[in-house]
C-alpha cells in the first residue's frame, strides 16, 4: 500500500500545476496562461466531441457613441479570416465545417462568446484557428462593406417581426442616459453602414487579449493535453489589456413611477411590467431570479397558472429581457392579450398577486416543486457539452469562478418564502414600477 | 504494481471513438402499438415519444389546422387532471407535454429522470389517452390563433410560407390549405375529439424510449400504462396525396403594407422521402446550400441568411430556398440566385465539396448527443427498418461524385422553380414588373373550405 501510494504521489507531481473538480459529475480543471488566458477542462468523455468556448468580457456595454452596434458587427468580422487563415468569405466557418464543426458566436451586453462543437481529434485545429484571431485578425475594407450590409440585414429582420418592432419602440424610453445597456445590443443602422476599418482596429485592440477572455472545453479531451494545446496555440499572445476602469451604472431604482403609450400593428394589445433588478453580483440576485420566475416565466408560475391557463385573459407571457449582467437591470414582463376588451382586470390581478406576495409570501410547496424542476433540468442538460460549457462559461464570466456553476440552484435551495417577501418588498415597489400599454394601432 | 499501473494507463487513456447505434428492442402490444426501446448515454434519465400517423394530410375540407389543435388539447387536462394539475404534474417531474402537428405525423415527448419514470410515464400516458377536450381552452387557442395568424398581419416570413404552400398545392391539398377565422370558429370540442379518435390509436403509433433504463421494467411500464389503450378505429391507411409538378419558372405576390423589406420563397421538387436519390440528392443539397449562403451573404452582402431546405425530418419532398432582403435588393437577388443556380447546376461539384458534404451528413449522427435527436434519427414511421439505419454511416462514405451530379440534374433544374414574394407592394412595384406572368395573392385568397 505504502509502495502504491507513493507512486501515485510521483504520479501527481509529475503533472503541471493544475486545479481539479468536478462539474456536473465530471472532473474539470483549471490553469492559466502566464498572458492571463484562464483554461477550464472538463472532461466528459462519453461521446467523441468537444466543445470549445472563448468567452471574452466584452460586448455593446463597452461602445461609444458613433459606434453603436460595434461589439456585434465586430463578432462578425471575426469569422472573415486572420493572419493565418487567410481568405475571402467566413474563413472560420468554412474551415470548422470541412471537418464536421457546428460553429456559431453570439454577443449581448456583457459578452461575446465564440463556440463550436468538433469532433475531438480537432481540438488543436480550432485552437490556433481561435488564438489567431484573437492575437492577428485581419481587417479589410472590403470585407467591413459585405459584412456591415450583412449585420443591417440582421437589424431589419428583427423590424420585420412585429413584437420586435414594439420592443424597439419601447427599448428607446428605457434606460437613462449614461447606463450601460441604454442601446440594444444590434445598434443603430446609420452607424452600423458606416462603420471604418479603423473604428473596428481600436475596438479589436481594446477589447480582445488573452488577459479578457476565458478558454472552456468540455469533452472528450484530457486535461493534461487540452492544457498544452492552449499553451501552444495561446501562449505567444502576449498582448494585455489594462484593467477595466469602474463604470458607474446610473441608478435605475432612483427612477420615478412612469407610464409609456405605444402602439402596435398587429391584433393584440400588450400590457409591459417593468422592474428595475439587481445585478449578478447582488446578494439579492437569486432570491429576485427565483421570485420573478415563481411569478412570472416557469411555465407554472402564478400569473401563467392564473392569467393564462384558469382565467384565459391572457395569451402568452413574454419575457423581454436577459437574466443575467453585470449591472443593474430592467426586467421586461410583456401581457399578450386580445385587443380588446382593455387590460385593467389582467393589471388588478397582477397587483393582487403581487400584494398576496408582499402581505403572505409565496407557498413553500412552490419553491419546492420549482428546485425539483431545477434539478431534473440539470440532469437533462448534461446529455451536451454545449450546455455544460455556457453553465461554466457563465459562472467565470459572473462569478470569475466556474465552480459556481451551480451556485444559483444551491443559493435557491437556501431560500425560503420571507426571502422572497423582503425581495418583493425591496424591488416590486409600486413606486418604482414601470408600465408601458401597448395598443393595436388598427 | 504493475497491474494497477496498466489499470491507471487503461483509465487515462480509455475514450470512446466513435458514436455507437443503440441495440434497439421493440415489442408490439396486444392492442397493436409497437414500442422502440432505444438504451442511449449514461445519465440516468429516458425521453419518450408517441408518433402518431397523423398530420396536416389527413386534414379534409374545413378540419384545416385539426392536427395541431388535437395535438394541443393533448395539455388541456384530463378527467383526472385538469389544465393546472397536470402541468403542476409534469413541472415537478422536470419536464412539459411538447406536442407537434407537421404535414406527416404528429410528435407527443416529455422526458423523465430514470428514477421517476414510473410516474412521468403515468402521467404522460393519462394526457395522450384521455385529452378531456375542454370548451373553454379550446375557445381560447383558437382565438389566439385568429390573432396571430391575420395573413393581411402576419410577418412576411411566415406569409411567404402560408401562401407559397398554397400556391404550390392548391387550395384542394390539404398541404395547401390554410386554417382562417371563419372555419376555426366552427371547430367544436366534439369535432376535435372525433379527429382524435379516429387518428390517434395504438395501431396508428409508435411509442419510443430512449436513454438510461432497465428494458425489462420498462417493458412492465409500458404493458401498464399503454397496454389498457383501445380505439374503435385501427391503423389509418396512407393518406395518398398528389406530388406537384414544378416545369418552369414562376412568380407569384403576396402584398404586406409598410414592410421594410421582402420575403423570398423559392420552391422546387426534391426526392420522395423513400426515394433511392435521397441520400445523394441530400449530399447535392447541402452543397448548394453552402454555394448560395457564400455567393449571396458572404459575397453580396445581399441578406442576413439564405438556406436551402429539405426536410427529411417531416417526410417533405419540397425543397425550400428562403431568405430576406431589402425591397430595393429584390430584383437583383433574384437575378444572382439564377445566375448561382445555373452555374451551380452547370459545372458539377469538385472533390472538396462532397468531401465537405459527406462530413455534414455522417455529423448527422455523430455529433447527436441527446435521446430526442436519437429518437428523430430512428423515427420509425420515416425509416420503418431501424436495422438499414444503422447502416448510414457506411452509405454515406459511399456516395460518390456522379450519384450527387446525378441529383443535381435531376432537381436542381435552374429553369423551373416557383418563388413567391412577400412585401410591401409600393415599395416593390418597379421590380415587380420584372417578373413575367406574376400571380399577385391576396389575404383572403386563402379563405377557402376546398
Amino acid at each position: 500500500m505504502k509502495k502504491i501510494s507513493g507512486f501515485l504521489a510521483a504520479l501527481l507531481l509529475s503533472l503541471p500545476g493544475f486545479a481539479q473538480t468536478t462539474a456536473f459529475g465530471y472532473p474539470t480543471f483549471t490553469q492559466t496562461l502566464t498572458n492571463g488566458l484562464k483554461v477550464v477542462v472538463c472532461e466528459k468523455k462519453d461521446n467523441p466531441l468537444v466543445e470549445c468556448e472563448v468567452w471574452y468580457r466584452t460586448g455593446s456595454k463597452d461602445e461609444w457613441d458613433g459606434v453603436r452596434g460595434m461589439a456585434h458587427m465586430f463578432e462578425h468580422m471575426m469569422f472573415r479570416g486572420s493572419r493565418n487563415y487567410p481568405g475571402d468569405g467566413d474563413v472560420f466557418i468554412d474551415s470548422l465545417e470541412s471537418f464536421g464543426g457546428q460553429v456559431n458566436a453570439y454577443t449581448t451586453f456583457d459578452r461575446t462568446v465564440y463556440h463550436e462543437t468538433i469532433p475531438a481529434d480537432k481540438l488543436m485545429n480550432v485552437l490556433k484557428m481561435e488564438a489567431d484571431r484573437m492575437g492577428n485578425l485581419t481587417l479589410s475594407q472590403q470585407t467591413l462593406d459585405v459584412e456591415r450590409q450583412v449585420v443591417g440585414q440582421e437589424l431589419r429582420n428583427g423590424q420585420s417581426n412585429w413584437f420586435q418592432r414594439m420592443q424597439n419602440q419601447v427599448y428607446d424610453h428605457l434606460y437613462p442616459e449614461g447606463h450601460p445597456y441604454r442601446v440594444d445590443v444590434i445598434g443603430y443602422l446609420p452607424q452600423i453602414v458606416n462603420f471604418t476599418t479603423t473604428q473596428c482596429q481600436s475596438f479589436y485592440d481594446k477589447f480582445y487579449a488573452p488577459n479578457n477572455a476565458v478558454l472552456v472545453l468540455v469533452g472528450n479531451v484530457d486535461h493534461a493535453d487540452a492544457f498544452a494545446k492552449a499553451q501552444e496555440a495561446f501562449g505567444p499572445i502576449t498582448k494585455q489589456l489594462p484593467p477595466p476602469p469602474p463604470v458607474l451604472a446610473p441608478d435605475l431604482y432612483s427612477d420615478t413611477l412612469h407610464q409609456q403609450e405605444y402602439s402596435v400593428d398587429f391584433p393584440v394589445q400588450i400590457y409591459g411590467y417593468i422592474i428595475p433588478k439587481p445585478a449578478a453580483t447582488d446578494s439579492d440576485f437569486f432570491a429576485f431570479l427565483l421570485l420573478k420566475d415563481l411569478l412570472f416565466d416557469n411555465e407554472n408560475s402564478l400569473l401563467r397558472t392564473k392569467l393564462i391557463d384558469s382565467l384565459q385573459l391572457v395569451y402568452a407571457l413574454q419575457n423581454g429581457s436577459d437574466d443575467w449582467s453585470l449591472y443593474p437591470n430592467l426586467c421586461q414582463e410583456y401581457f399578450i392579450m386580445p385587443a380588446a376588451p382593455g387590460n385593467v382586470k389582467v393589471k388588478k390581478i397582477i397587483a393582487a398577486e403581487i400584494n398576496n406576495i408582499l402581505d403572505d409570501g409565496i407557498d413553500e410547496t412552490r419553491i419546492a416543486d420549482y428546485l425539483d424542476n431545477l434539478k431534473a433540468r440539470e440532469l437533462k442538460a448534461a446529455y451536451n457539452v454545449e450546455n455544460i460549457a455556457s453553465q461554466l462559461g457563465m459562472a467565470e464570466m459572473y462569478f470569475h469562478d466556474f465552480n459556481q456553476y451551480a451556485r444559483m440552484r444551491e443559493k435557491m435551495e437556501t431560500l425560503h418564502s420571507a426571502d422572497l417577501q423582503r425581495v418583493a418588498k425591496k424591488y416590486f415597489d409600486p413606486a418604482r414600477l414601470r408600465v408601458v400599454n401597448i395598443k393595436p394601432s388598427y | 504494481m504493475k497491474k494497477i499501473f496498466l489499470s491507471l494507463l487503461l483509465l487515462s487513456t480509455q475514450r470512446i471513438s466513435a458514436q455507437n447505434f443503440p441495440e434497439i428492442q421493440t415489442f408490439t402490444l396486444k392492442n397493436g402499438l409497437r414500442v422502440f426501446l432505444l438504451p442511449f448515454g449514461q445519465i440516468p434519465s429516458c425521453s419518450v415519444q408517441l408518433l402518431v400517423n397523423c398530420g396536416r394530410k389527413n386534414e379534409t375540407p374545413g378540419q384545416q389546422d385539426y392536427s395541431q389543435l388535437a395535438a394541443d388539447c393533448l395539455g388541456f387536462g384530463t378527467a383526472k387532471y385538469n389544465q393546472t394539475q397536470l402541468q403542476s404534474a409534469l413541472f415537478r417531474l422536470g419536464t412539459s407535454l411538447q406536442a407537434n402537428a407537421g404535414e406527416q405525423f404528429t410528435s407527443i415527448q416529455a422526458a423523465f429522470s430514470e428514477k421517476q419514470l414510473a410516474e412521468g410515464l403515468s402521467v404522460f400516458s393519462e394526457a395522450v389517452l384521455h385529452p378531456a377536450f375542454p370548451e373553454k381552452d379550446i375557445k381560447q387557442s383558437i382565438s389566439q390563433l385568429i390573432d396571430f395568424n391575420n395573413p393581411d398581419k402576419m410577418d412576411i416570413s411566415d406569409q411567404a410560407s402560408v401562401f407559397s404552400n398554397f400556391w404550390l398545392f392548391g387550395a384542394g391539398s390539404p398541404l395547401g390549405r390554410y386554417f382562417y377565422k371563419d372555419q376555426l370558429m366552427k371547430v367544436t370540442a366534439d369535432s376535435l375529439r372525433e379527429f382524435y379518435q379516429f387518428n390517434f390509436t395504438p395501431r396508428n403509433s409508435r411509442l419510443l424510449l430512449c436513454g438510461h433504463f432497465d428494458a425489462a421494467a420498462v417493458q412492465k411500464m409500458v404493458e401498464q400504462y399503454f397496454g389498457p389503450w383501445t380505439a374503435e378505429f385501427g391503423e389509418v391507411n396512407g393518406v395518398v396525396l398528389d406530388r406537384p409538378v414544378i416545369s418552369k419558372k414562376e412568380y407569384a405576390f403576396i402584398p404586406h403594407q409598410g414592410a421594410v423589406q421582402c420575403a423570398l420563397e423559392w420552391m422546387k421538387m426534391g426526392p420522395d422521402p423513400t426515394s433511392k436519390d435521397l441520400l445523394a440528392f441530400r449530399a447535392a443539397n447541402q452543397i448548394f446550400n453552402d454555394v448560395i449562403f457564400k455567393e449571396i451573404r458572404e459575397k453580396g452582402g445581399k441578406t442576413y441568411g439564405i438556406s436551402s431546405s429539405y426536410s427529411v425530418a417531416q417526410a417533405s419532398p419540397v425543397i425550400r430556398i428562403n431568405t430576406m432582403v431589402r425591397n430595393e435588393e429584390m430584383y437583383n437577388t433574384i437575378r444572382l440566385f439564377d445566375t448561382t443556380l445555373q452555374q451551380f447546376y452547370a459545372r458539377g461539384i469538385t472533390d472538396a465539396e462532397l468531401k465537405n458534404a459527406k462530413t455534414t451528413l455522417r455529423n448527422n449522427w455523430t455529433m447527436i448527443q441527446e435521446p430526442e435527436a436519437v429518437m428523430g434519427f430512428f423515427n420509425p414511421l420515416l425509416f420503418p427498418r431501424a436495422d438499414l439505419r444503422k447502416n448510414y454511416l457506411q452509405l454515406v462514405d459511399g456516395l460518390t461524385a456522379d450519384e450527387v451530379n446525378k441529383a443535381i440534374k435531376k432537381y436542381l433544374n435552374p429553369d423551373s422553380y416557383k418563388l413567391l414574394i412577400a412585401g410591401d407592394e409600393n415599395a416593390l412595384a418597379s421590380s415587380l414588373q420584372h417578373l413575367p406572368g406574376l400571380i399577385r395573392f391576396h389575404a383572403k385568397d386563402i379563405q377557402v373550405n376546398q
